[in-house]
């Protein structure tokens, strides 16, 4: 059954929900229309189109909580979608920490182009192919893709709370390596989205500084031997090893008391040259945030200010769980402040390190410990950009690593949802074969 | 449900290539208690309809939420016209290896009455009320139920049918314990194909013996040490082999990362292992019993089939679609598979094993001078260089053949040709492990198996 998407449907669905039983319910409904066309070996290979809903129903009943996805509209389904959710809620203990977001006045956001443009993106991603051969014959593309997405989500809950945001935005990624005879580059990958195609793919992100430095690293050399000395991240590998750290900050290590930053709000929690803050709907970036995951209205906050922890991110569940503050953003659209050394001179600073592209790691253990090997490296030695190497290892800690950041440039990379520079920590243990 | 065998006739009477329908629908249920608190309590569907077509040598894919059959013709007439777009602006030349018609219809759904929802809430209560009155010295606990049924219904232009349901169901257990050098965390899991109640004992106390072991291995990595960095002899229980299969080998030897610059598209025939290693990739069963994830016919109208990657150290065929298997002028092996009714197939790994061999474990630990026994994965990924990289959650020191100290979290890597010829002893066990899901632009389940490998590998530490 085509339904309009519209407030009238979402009450109707929770007038459903509350004859159900509930005292309390939300309802989100996401239309998505993608348009995707890709690269496969270098070639062209497929223009697909997808078209979902998604429906999700929330509801609390005499404090028991659950929640139900579906991706139909017709009668039936929602009947039986209202019946799974009543039947799960049922045994489900009584949680006071379970609530719906209170309404914040009506939120309407539209941004982006409303639909695809077929011919641009196809002139865009067979000019990306062309380049990229014709700049590095071999660099070869495992895989490239580039998609337009257009969302509308609407949602409503029996508190009154009314959100209709509709986002459009075009995503490039590419996955590449260098081949020459018998010598392989490893992979790597990155991308960045777009508000339109009027830039070429090959200047999205840092796509043009990676793939150049996948030709050099046709040259890498297993390394051997072992030291501690500096890692330099580059902005596309920052993430890698903070997030596992930022992890500590959320639900469920807050919630399971396995946090290592729980009491440390206002405290030093990394060097003082590190600044994080969280911008959402900020026009810097393309993929913007308009609520949190419980449909609060996003603001934007600090994590860690020169050093110093402002803010845990918990959702609204995690912290009447917790009794902490509830994170006024869902952390999409991430800053890492930049910092005023130049890449170069940090790079010059370096007696002995790596410069780390790309991180292939098991998650770290919970108490920070990590290892992995470090992908698309090169090795610096005495202030400079030394061979690319392979077959070598890095591991230390993520609290250690935190407060041995020892530098972050002035440089950085928006790759539309983020902004990172370079961050050079101490400390790291290098291993080769 | 949508009946696609109305619609297959429309398939094959269309003009131009190739096309084919599917219908899907992927089932979800996710319950989580964490200390105690149900932190989550989901149920999920996903269905609808997704048509493909081939022209000239481009693919178009369509699909729509509404699994009806006026949308599974308008994704059809949509497949089609995203295929010509391409087609109409460069030529292409790409074709597709054959696959005879064939009609397939199997069901894993059980035959058991499904529990209510609430008996499962109501069992993890009480198996985590046990755990806290247990083992009360621990800093937190979790348990998670998952289930995943598959149901899928595939036509063709070439008269394949399909209608299968796959399902899979597992518990796991996470166990955080303190030690003075911070939290120690340690996670099993159990259970594969088959739903719920078909995996899982719904009496808690069928568990407990189970998770005492857990809680031993957790407080034992308490006092745990991290390995020294470096390249060693090691152990690999068959947990990991299965682990070491899929990434260390699998990857490298699907068609489109082989055609994307993978090191194992030079290597085909040569010799990649000892001749202790052979690896297969089954199907759907394995010595007369179903694989964790069976495939009989797959997303493109495949008969699938065994394929022996590494038959005694040499390299003997990739995983293909149709597409590839055209490319490189070989059979198509039914690798092909979709996680949603929304995604393309892609090729994916299915069971991927290496065969056991002849060695005792215990011989095996004993003729370790200094290494490791390494015992429970965790994430792992590929490169086309055919460096490998997995995490292992613990093991333990050998020293002088025997067992030392419980390691903590630490990562192997290597790179899988080399360390295929390492290996020196293969024992005689084997096992599945079947709550993997294999990640590239979609998710996947797969199986992986194995027995104990005796190798070398690169080691993170310290």
């Amino acid at each position: 059954m085509d339904a309009a998407l519209d407030f009238e449907l979402t009450q109707r669905l929770l007038d459903q929900v509350g004859a159900a039983g509930f005292d309390a319910a939300e309802v989100v409904l996401t239309e998505r229309a993608m348009t995707e066309m890709q690269i496969d070996a270098g070639d062209i290979s497929l223009l697909r189109n997808t078209q979902n809903i998604a429906l999700v129903l929330r509801g609390i009943a005499l404090g028991r909580y659950a929640s139900v996805h579906l991706n139909q509209l017709d009668p039936d389904s929602v009947r039986a979608g209202i019946e799974q959710l009543r039947q799960a809620a049922q045994s489900a203990p009584v949680d006071t920490a379970r609530a719906f977001a209170a309404p914040h006045g009506r939120l309407v956001r539209d941004t982006g182009p409303a639909q695809a443009e077929l011919e641009p993106m196809h002139a865009r991603i067979s000019e990306f192919a062309a380049e990229v051969q014709r700049r590095h014959p071999q660099v070869k593309l495992e895989q490239a893709m580039l998609q337009f997405d257009r969302t509308r989500q609407l949602r409503a809950n029996t508190l009154g709370l009314r959100v209709d945001a509709s986002q459009g935005v075009y995503d490039g990624q590419a996955m590449f390596s260098a081949e020459q005879g018998t010598r392989r580059s490893s992979f790597n990958y990155s991308g960045a989205c777009a508000l339109d195609m009027r830039a070429a793919l090959l200047g999205w992100g840092g796509l043009q500084r990676l793939i150049e430095s996948s030709q050099r690293e046709l040259d890498h050399v297993a390394f051997e031997g072992k030291f501690q000395g500096s890692l330099l991240l580059t902005p596309e590998c920052v993430f890698s090893l903070l997030d596992p750290w930022l992890a500590h900050l959320g639900d469920d290590r807050l919630i399971a008391g396995t946090s290592r930053l729980r009491g440390a709000i206002g405290k030093p929690v990394a060097s003082n040259l590190l600044t994080l803050r969280v911008d959402p709907d900020s026009t810097a970036f393309v993929r913007r945030e308009f609520t949190t995951a419980d449909g609060y209205r996003s603001l934007p906050s600090t994590l860690i200010e020169a050093g110093v922890l402002r803010s845990f991110m918990l959702s609204d569940y995690g912290a009447r769980k917790t009794g902490l503050p509830r994170a006024p953003n869902a952390a999409q659209n991430r800053i890492v402040e930049p910092g005023d050394t130049p890449l170069a001179t940090l790079i010059a600073q370096v007696p002995r390190g790596l410069l780390m592209q790309r991180f292939s790691g098991g998650g770290p253990a919970a108490n920070g410990d990590f290892s992995g090997v470090a992908k698309n490296s090169y090795l610096i030695e005495q202030g400079r950009l030394g061979a690319p190497v392979s077959e070598i290892m890095v591991s230390g800690n993520l609290f250690e690593m935190m407060n041995s950041i020892s530098g972050i440039s002035a440089e950085s990379v928006n790759d539309g949802v983020t902004a990172v520079p370079w961050v050079r920590v101490e400390g790291i243990t290098v291993a080769g074969k | 449900m949508l009946d696609l065998s109305t619609l297959s006739s429309r398939l094959s009477a269309r003009p131009g290539g190739y096309s084919e329908l599917r219908y899907q629908e992927n089932r979800d249920t996710r319950l989580m208690l964490l200390n105690g608190q149900l932190v989550n309590n989901l149920t999920q569907s996903s269905r609808g309809v997704s048509a493909r077509a081939f022209d000239a040598g481009y693919w178009g894919f369509s699909s729509h939420s509404m699994a009806t059959p006026a949308a599974a013709m308008k994704a059809l007439d949509e497949a089609g016209r995203n295929a010509r777009f391409l087609a109409s602006r460069s030529a292409k030349s790409a074709h597709l290896a054959a696959a005879p018609s064939t009609r397939f219809d199997r069901s894993h759904a059980s035959d058991a009455r499904a529990l209510p929802p609430g008996a499962w809430i109501d069992f993890l209560k009480a198996l985590d009320a046990w755990i806290a009155a247990t083992y009360p010295g621990l800093q937190s606990r979790s348990l998670t139920l998952a289930s995943l049924d598959m149901e899928k219904q595939f036509a063709n232009s070439d008269g394949t049918l399909l209608r299968s349901m796959v399902p899979r169901a597992h518990i796991a257990v996470v166990l955080t314990a303190p030690s003075s050098h911070g939290p120690v965390q340690y996670r099993e899991v159990r259970g594969g194909l088959g739903q719920l109640h078909d995996q899982i004992s719904p009496d808690p106390a069928s568990h407990h013996a189970w998770i005492d072991q857990v809680h031993a291995i957790a407080c034992a990595k308490s006092d745990g040490v991290l390995p020294r960095s470096g390249m060693h002899d090691v152990i690999l229980d068959p947990d990991l082999a299965g682990i070491l299969a899929h990434e260390a080998v699998g990857h490298t030897t699907e068609a489109d990362i082989v055609l994307g610059g993978s090191v194992a598209g030079q290597c085909l025939g040569q010799r990649v292992g000892s001749e202790l290693v052979s690896l297969v990739d089954f199907a759907n069963t394995c010595n007369g019993v179903t694989c964790p994830q069976p495939v009989h016919v797959d997303d493109e109208g495949v008969t699938a089939r065994d394929t022996l990657g590494i038959d005694r150290g040499v390299l003997r065929t990739f995983m293909h679609s149709r597409e590839t298997a055209a490319h490189f002028d070989q059979p198509a092996t039914g690798h092909a598979r979709a996680f949603l009714f929304s995604d393309e197939p892609l090729i994916r790994m299915r069971n991927t094993a290496i065969l056991p061999g002849t060695s005792k474990l215990a011989a095996m630990i004993e003729s370790v001078d200094e290494g490791y026994y390494l015992t429970k994965p965790a994430n792992g990924q590929a490169d086309t260089t055919g460096e490998f990289m997995f995490g292992v959650s613990t093991g333990f020191e050998i020293r002088g053949g025997k067992l030392g100290r419980r390691l903590r979290e630490t990562t192997i890597s290597g790179v899988a040709f080399e360390m295929l010829k390492s290996v020196s002893m293969v024992s005689d066990d084997f096992s599945w492990e079947s709550s993997g899901y294999c990640g590239k632009k979609q998710p996947m389940p797969v199986g992986m198996g194995g027995p104990a490998l005796k190798c070398r590998v690169h080691v993170g530490g310290q």
